[in-house]
């Protein structure tokens, strides 16, 4: 019986595909909910067909061009990725991407990355491990941070060519031949855990295409981050409104609570931020400080701002938060000895100036900066620092790896 | 537990009997209101003053009773429209009253929101207004249960309150005896009947709705490994089983899971199962267990016993879609009569559970009504 149901589904994608985004797929939604028998695949935008032709498509990419498939004809094979920035599972196969690349260039494989996502349909607390969301900008500068330098291109605005290719999630490839049909579709490989794979689907499809032989496995699931659709609600704007109803409170601290905020006796990575009012550089980042909260605060992650001012200044302060929408930990100094409490923190900063710090469980310090930060610098630090147990075992080797690679870059510079 | 066991109250003796609470008289005269209705207006009893005759209905979102009645008052309100009869529905539920389990035939509660979203679906023309928050005009019509018609004449006194018909085919449709009676200008025959339906949320049970939900459950988690896997896709429940796939760094998997949590209080006293499936890495459980404990997950959870989450996704069902989140729902055969993949919207899979929830002999016609969209 589920056999059946699979044949039907099948054909009813193959009905459905060419037409592309016509109200026969919309009918085709329609017994998702409630008639089947048993599991029907992708049934939001269906998978292309193995055999089919490759889809059209010219869109923007991170080097600034716009790359249209006319210009692969020239290679032997096609290879088109969908990857995301924001997506854990994505990240993780991005070396691996690159190890596709870099073996099969030589060969006569093109390759093109394709991020399905709209930022706009990313909410925040969808940020959890990433630096960036989506955006083409912010593409480009994750191309740059991972030395990208396969053409990685921008859908995010329409998703018309995710939705000819049924991308379902991040990361999901497509190889097709010399004749641009689709030969293989899935995933990369059989595991997230590059350590942990037994099969390259990817790689045995074109190695079988290159040698001219048939290829042995056609179609895998791709496990991952499903894809963004614009046609579903995406929460982003419910978002926004839940966090400007969150409580914003301050409470006094004086030397000892800022003796234990600074040994960090949690389980968590702790953003510590000590501000000021009538301070242009404070004012100026916090809302990107506040951003990060709402971006990692699902994880072993706290943000704590401290204002230095002092009791007097009491009603500035909260009035300030207020606007922030700052539902993060909020501290200020219980007496207006700012030099005594500023000893007490254990650092010496110009009080005019903000100091952001961020302190690992047990109170080594992973970042410091008295002044202007690079809050994408910060977000790393705090990345390379989450425990993997409470999160996505290979994230914070990734991000480690990342900020190893920033440093030894930024000696070279100078 | 049945929470809406159909209430039958006698309320013309009740009305004679001092010492027990009395609903609004014959020959009363209407009293004043003004609520907030589902066109984001507020309604008072003056708006309704050209009306020759006026319908106050006190119906709900949850109560499958009312749900029956709703096309029966939109019903009324078409017919009557032109001939100078206004009908305008009151909802007297407190929504902060209202318990997860008392929802076991509806898809959304008693909120203002709530009731735009069923107005929405069902295409319900008439005002549709809140009294939610202080019950205060349930309070003067005295009504302990819905649905309950008042039907006032053009000098605004009451003159039939009870039922809108006896919900028999063919049987009498008292409420509208009385309209034309007035119409004509001639004695209502039936001045009250007794009313049967779904009592009143009120809002002194909204602590008890807080003690309830704050039960002390255990939450754990059991590692699943291909077999266990293969028997949870044959569903030997003998009930509808729900089962979601999570993963704790998947962000819409988070962002649902209360919707989840919140649909299985709803239905499980009428028999719906519901497990999570968590496909992180075994090493990821530290994360997967305090996530359950922080949304009080007291359902069974399983979690992925190795790392190989194709191969285990594979056993469950060959035609599974990898990637997270994924939801479906097994008939007690084990066919799917739901799915989703990525985040899901919470009404649409409460529509298919009331859909496919066997038939309540009570509530004849309810998974009838819930197997149709909008028309009736």
């Amino acid at each position: 019986m589920s056999r059946f149901f699979g044949t039907l589904a099948a054909a009813a994608a193959l009905v459905a595909l060419p037409i592309g985004t016509s109200p026969l797929i919309a009918r085709q939604q329609a017994p998702a909910q409630g008639g089947g028998r048993g599991i029907q695949s992708n049934l939001e935008h269906p998978v292309l067909p193995i055999g089919s032709a490759l889809p059209d498509f010219s869109l923007p990419g991170v080097d600034g061009k716009t790359h249209k498939a006319s210009e692969y004809a020239g290679t032997k094979l096609l290879a088109i990725v969908f990857e995301s920035n924001h997506c854990p599972v994505s990240q993780l196969y991005e070396s691996r991407i690159e190890q596709l690349y870099e073996d099969y260039r030589k060969k006569g494989m093109g390759l093109v990355a394709i991020n399905p996502n709209n930022p706009k349909t990313v909410r925040l607390d969808e940020l959890g491990y990433t630096d960036v969301t989506d955006s083409l900008p912010e593409m480009k500068l994750r191309a740059q941070l991972r030395g990208i330098d396969w053409p990685y291109l921008y859908d995010g605005d329409t998703q018309a060519v995710s939705v000819k290719f049924g991308a379902v999630a991040t990361p999901h490839i497509f190889i097709f031949d010399q004749d641009r049909k689709l030969r293989y579709q899935g995933r990369i490989d059989d595991n997230q855990r590059e350590e942990l794979v037994k099969t390259r689907d990817a790689r045995n499809a074109i190695d079988a295409l290159l040698a001219g032989k048939p290829v042995p496995v056609t179609d895998t699931t791709a496990f991952g981050c499903t894809t963004k659709w614009l046609s579903k609600a995406s929460g982003v704007e419910q978002e926004w409104t839940r966090i400007q109803a969150e409580p914003v409170t301050v409470d006094a601290v004086g030397a000892e609570d800022l003796k234990k905020i600074r040994a960090n006796a949690t389980d968590k990575v702790m953003l510590v931020n000590l501000w000021s009012t009538n301070c242009a550089t404070c004012a100026g980042q916090f809302f990107d400080l506040e951003t990060t909260y709402r971006m990692y605060r699902k994880r072993a992650f706290d943000l704590i701002t401290i204002n230095t001012n002092g009791p007097a200044d009491a009603p500035q302060v909260l009035a300030f938060l207020k606007k922030e929408y700052a539902s993060s930990q909020n501290k200020q100094f219980a007496t207006a000895d700012r030099a005594g409490l500023q000893a007490a923190w254990g650092e010496k900063w110009n009080p005019a100036q903000p100091l952001t710090m961020v302190i690992a469980p047990g109170g080594e310090v992973l970042y410091k900066k008295e002044g202007k930060i690079d809050i994408l610098e910060v977000r790393r630090s705090i990345l390379a620092a989450m425990p993997d147990t409470k999160g996505y075992i290979g994230s914070k080797a990734y991000w480690e790896r990342t900020v190893a690679e920033l440093k030894a870059r930024g000696k070279t510079k100078s | 537990m049945l929470r809406w066991l159909p209430v039958v109250l006698a309320l013309a003796v009740a009305g004679c009997r001092g010492s027990e609470p009395s609903h609004l008289a014959i020959g009363a005269h209407a009293p004043e209101f003004s609520l907030p209705g589902i066109d984001g207006k507020s309604h008072a009893l003056r708006d309704y003053a050209d009306s020759r005759a006026l319908a106050i209905v006190f119906t709900g979102n949850s109560c499958p009773v009312s749900q029956q009645y709703e096309a029966r008052i939109r019903k009324l309100h078409e017919d009557y429209r032109d001939k100078g009869v206004s009908v305008v529905a009151i909802n007297p539920n407190a929504p902060a009253a209202m318990q997860l389990a008392d929802l076991g035939y509806s898809d959304v509660g008693e909120t203002l929101d709530d009731m735009k979203a069923r107005a929405a679906d069902r295409q319900l023309p008439y005002p549709y207004l809140s009294d939610g928050q202080d019950q205060a005009v349930a309070k003067k019509f005295g009504v302990v249960s819905v649905p309950h018609v008042f039907v006032f004449d053009q000098a605004r006194t009451l003159r039939y309150e009870g039922l809108i018909d006896d919900g028999k085919q063919g049987g009498s449709a008292d409420a509208r005896n009385a309209i034309d009676a007035l119409l004509a200008g001639k004695a209502v025959a039936t001045e009250r009947t007794r009313v049967e339906g779904c009592p009143v949320k009120a809002l002194p049970a909204a602590a008890a709705a807080q003690a309830a939900a704050d039960g002390n459950a255990a939450v754990t988690v059991e590692m699943a490994g291909a077999d266990e896997l293969k028997k949870l896709r044959q569903n030997g429940t003998g009930k509808f089983l729900l089962i979601n796939f999570w993963a704790t760094w998947c962000a819409p998997c988070a962002s649902e899971f209360p919707d989840l949590e919140a649909t299985w209080q709803m239905y499980r006293p009428r028999g719906l199962e519901f497990v999570a499936v968590s496909v992180n890495d075994p090493e990821e459980k530290p994360g997967v267990l305090e996530f359950l404990k922080t949304h009080k997950a007291t359902h069974r959870n399983l979690l992925f016993a190795t790392a190989d989450v194709y191969g285990l996704q594979a056993a469950f069902d060959p035609k599974m879609p990898a990637p997270v989140p994924f939801t479906i729902l097994l008939a007690p055969n084990g066919d799917v009569v739901y799915q989703e993949l990525g985040e899901l919207t919470v009404r649409k899979l409460r529509r298919a559970i009331l859909a496919n929830l066997p038939d309540d002999p009570k509530f004849p016609g309810h998974r009838a009504y819930w197997s149709t969209e909008g028309e009736p």
